[in-house]
């Protein structure tokens, strides 16, 4: 392992960042011979020791997990908004550690413009986000790759689901995923582990469902946890803990730690720079190709240049783009692969943070074992022909159904002994529905950096407007109908239903701003996800998408990154990159 | 039982919401300790607070309230939050309803008549809800509002406490592999980790 060792001058290749993406950067080009740098602005962490916050329990804390109140006097949280999102469905009280692998906002500041300021999740460390992610893995189908083609909005992707699927298997066989195979063309099967079950209410809702709404499904999630042991991999299967966003020291869930830096390291050409933040790319003017990295040591606040012959952006979406926006330099006054202005534009989400719910009568002979670590899903089944012109594109519904704790209970009526005592017995089953809309690409949406303000480390503050826009709030809206109609014929009694209106949220899935397409003058990235104007710069994190589809991305930022690995290292071995 | 007026003014229930909500329905991340002292607090309230915190949560075959430190708790909590003032005007107000209600010193009366003072505004306060927490519904008199605040409190402290979490209820983290249907247990108790969020 060759972890914080001084780098040497010159590598094949610099990887700045090192969650998701530029962990699979990582193992690819590594694996395919490259030595490699790379960058990651945050702190080290170390798989399994670094996990101190696993096993805490509430009263483990002064503040019982909430955070010291003289700091937060208002008691709000210090988590941005969409959590919920990241840790999946169930950890509340197991708030202590909840997020040790995202950052405090105010130490990290950016500017919010628009209706909807939006809430940016970060976590900045060795692994990144990829220590906290929702762990979901859907493949998307043609139906998303051919949606901006169909109705005209954004660019049209470069590629199709056919140039992506042995990426996808490749991807699925080494982090692990549970799922079941559906034969569903709008969410194609991939190499799967045995499937998270249904619970007793759940399967009966699948088949009530399924027999009354032709075309729906109810399928579990497919997530990133293992349900079968990797000993090659040092992995264990998932133990039902639902605490994976403090860190798993099973590694039951795939993360940058668990799965792809172990690999590379073991290739002895990993160079890794924790504490080690990009600020510029630099490149040569006379060939028009990025020559390195200057890097900012954010604990001696020392800056030094890394040089390499290729680079991949892995920052995260947002941080990507506005490193390639920072890069200027008189060939490329605002910024490397910005010369038509299209760089920062076209932001997206998913549009959510919408739940119906309501409570089902019976069952109360039936129990479950363990804390699953995620749901399951309804996948889309609007406008699956992309035919309708009134709404577009589509959503899916994350569902569950589970048996109140004792918070029904704690917080129930009554008071003494009685009152006690029910807060330990089961509590009734309640459905939850949770929209999950794709969000059109939108120019307005987009990503500037503030000519004034500067962040902790002197670089200029990113300023953010993502909105949410009509078809968004109508895909909402009419996920919400859908929700309480299949609700009501599984003859639940619906509880919580939001209004006309709701309030939208993210969820955590930033993406977009160097978008892939055909044309130069409208897109940032080609096919394979190189800047068209610098060849040798490879943007392979949520920053190069076109479009949002209605699925979780992160698989199809891991496949990304795989395929734009083997077209890197294919051109750099036949001297054309 | 006998309206009295409400101690509480409305900003000061407000303030004492908005620090509920907080607490009992934030997903908040553990950050640096910090020095606390547990403030000053006239011996007559504190002697309502044991009272009024056993009478919710009573001691059985587990713990209650004041052997799981929820008072002390509750003081340390409000003396760092700045919110002391507030929750000493809530219980002043809450016990003065009770010693009305009651005819006589609440702390005094025996736990069978406590426990029915109680039960009864309880009653009353969670008319048309099924949740204290703030945002669950509007309480129709002031001092049902405080209560069901107070309630609250007590309830999250008491339940993430270890008393509370472990011994009434039940901590495990390390399950094996997720069993998805299973009779239920006839000696079966919740888990303080077993939480959902939006209840």
């Amino acid at each position: 392992m060759t972890r914080e060792a001084t780098p040497q001058a010159d590598f094949d290749a610099i990887i700045i960042g090192s969650g998701i993406t530029g962990g699979w950067a990582a193992k690819e080009l590594t694996g395919r011979g490259l030595k490699v740098a790379m960058i990651e602005r945050g702190r080290p962490v170390i798989h399994g020791e670094d996990y101190g916050a696993e096993t805490l329990a509430p009263w483990d804390y002064e503040w019982r997990g909430l955070g010291d109140p003289g700091i937060d006097p208002a008691g709000m949280s210090r988590i941005p908004l969409g959590i919920a999102g990241l840790t999946g469905v169930s950890e509340r009280v197991q708030t202590p550690g909840v997020a040790p692998f995202l950052v405090d906002p105010r130490d990290f500041p950016y500017q919010t413009e628009g209706d909807q300021p939006f809430h940016w999740t970060r976590g900045y460390q060795l692994g990144g986000k990829s220590l906290a992610w929702g762990r979901k893995s859907f493949r998307w189908s043609d139906l998303d790759f051919g949606a901006n083609a169909r109705d005209g909005h954004g660019v049209d992707w470069p590629i199709r689901y056919a140039d992506v699927a042995p990426w996808y298997d490749m991807v699925e066989r080494f982090i692990g995923v549970a799922g079941s195979s559906e034969g569903l063309p709008q969410l194609p099967d991939g190499e799967f582990l045995p499937a998270i079950p249904l619970n007793a209410v759940e399967q009966a809702f699948k088949e009530k469902i399924e027999e009354q709404f032709p075309g729906r499904k109810l399928i579990p999630s497919r997530v990133a946890n293992l349900t079968q042991d990797r000993p090659e991999q040092g992995r264990t299967r998932c133990q039902s803990r639902n605490i994976c966003a403090r860190g798993c020291s099973f590694g039951a869930y795939f993360s940058s730690l668990s799965g792809t830096l172990p690999v590379a390291e073991a290739t002895g050409r990993l160079t890794t720079l924790t504490n080690s933040r990009a600020v510029r790319i630099d490149h040569d003017p006379a060939t028009g190709r990025a020559t390195g990295v200057r890097v900012l040591d954010t604990l001696t606040r020392a800056t030094r240049t890394l040089t390499a012959r290729t680079i991949f952006v892995c920052a995260g979406s947002f941080n990507s783009v506005g490193l390639l926006m920072n890069s200027t330099s008189e060939a490329h006054p605002r910024g490397i692969g910005n010369g038509h202005d299209m760089l920062g534009r076209y932001l997206m989400d998913h549009a959510g943070g919408v739940q119906v719910q309501a409570m089902v009568p019976g069952y109360l002979d039936r129990n479950y074992e363990g804390f699953r670590p995620t749901n399951n899903i309804i996948p889309r089944f609007k406008n699956l022909d992309g035919a309708d012109r009134e709404l577009l594109r589509g959503y899916c519904i994350a569902f569950d159904a589970a048996r109140l704790g004792w918070e029904a209970a704690a917080f129930g009526p009554g008071v003494g002994a009685a009152y006690k005592r029910r807060a330990r017995e089961r509590g009734p089953w309640r459905l939850r529905f949770n929209v999950f809309a794709e969000v059109l690409p939108d120019a307005q949406n987009r990503l500037t950096l503030d000519p004034v303000l500067r962040d902790e480390d002197g670089q200029p503050q990113f300023r953010i407007k993502l909105d949410f826009g009509a078809n968004e709030r109508a895909l909402v809206a009419d996920a919400i109908e859908e929700s309480v109609r299949m609700a009501e014929a599984f003859g639940a009694i619906v509880t919580q239903r939001p209004g006309l209106n709701p309030r939208l949220s993210g969820t955590i899935h930033e993406m977009g701003g160097a978008r892939m397409g055909h044309d130069p003058r409208t897109s940032v990235l080609n096919g394979f996800n190189q800047v068209h104007d610098m060849l040798n710069v490879f943007v392979t994190d949520g920053a190069c998408m076109a479009s949002s589809a209605w699925q979780n991305p992160s698989l199809t930022y891991m496949a990304l990154t795989a395929r734009a690995t083997a077209h890197a290292v294919d051109r750099l071995q036949s001297g054309t990159l | 039982m006998n309206p009295v007026p409400a101690a509480l003014s409305p900003n000061r229930r407000k303030m004492l919401a908005t620090m509920v909500a907080a607490i009992t329905t934030a997903a908040l991340p553990p950050i640096a300790l910090a020095q606390s002292v547990e403030p000053v607090f006239a011996p007559g309230l504190r002697r309502f607070l044991d009272a009024f915190t056993d009478t919710i949560i009573p001691p059985t075959e587990t713990p209650g309230a004041v052997s799981a430190g929820v008072p002390a708790y509750l003081l340390k909590l409000v003396g760092r939050t700045g919110a002391l003032d507030t929750f000493v005007a809530a219980c002043a107000a809450i016990s003065t309803y009770l010693d009305n209600a009651g005819g006589g010193d609440f702390t005094r009366s025996s736990a069978a008549i406590r426990e029915d003072l109680l039960a009864r505004l309880d009653a009353q306060a969670m008319t048309g809800r099924h949740d204290s927490r703030p945002g669950n519904g509007a309480a129709s008199d002031p001092d049902h509002e405080t209560y069901l605040l107070l309630k609250s409190l007590v309830a999250w402290t008491y339940f993430t406490s270890q008393a509370g979490g472990s011994e009434h209820l039940r901590f495990e983290q390390v399950f094996g592999p997720y069993v998805p249907d299973v009779p239920l247990a006839a000696d079966w108790v919740n888990y303080t980790n077993e939480t959902i969020l939006g209840q």
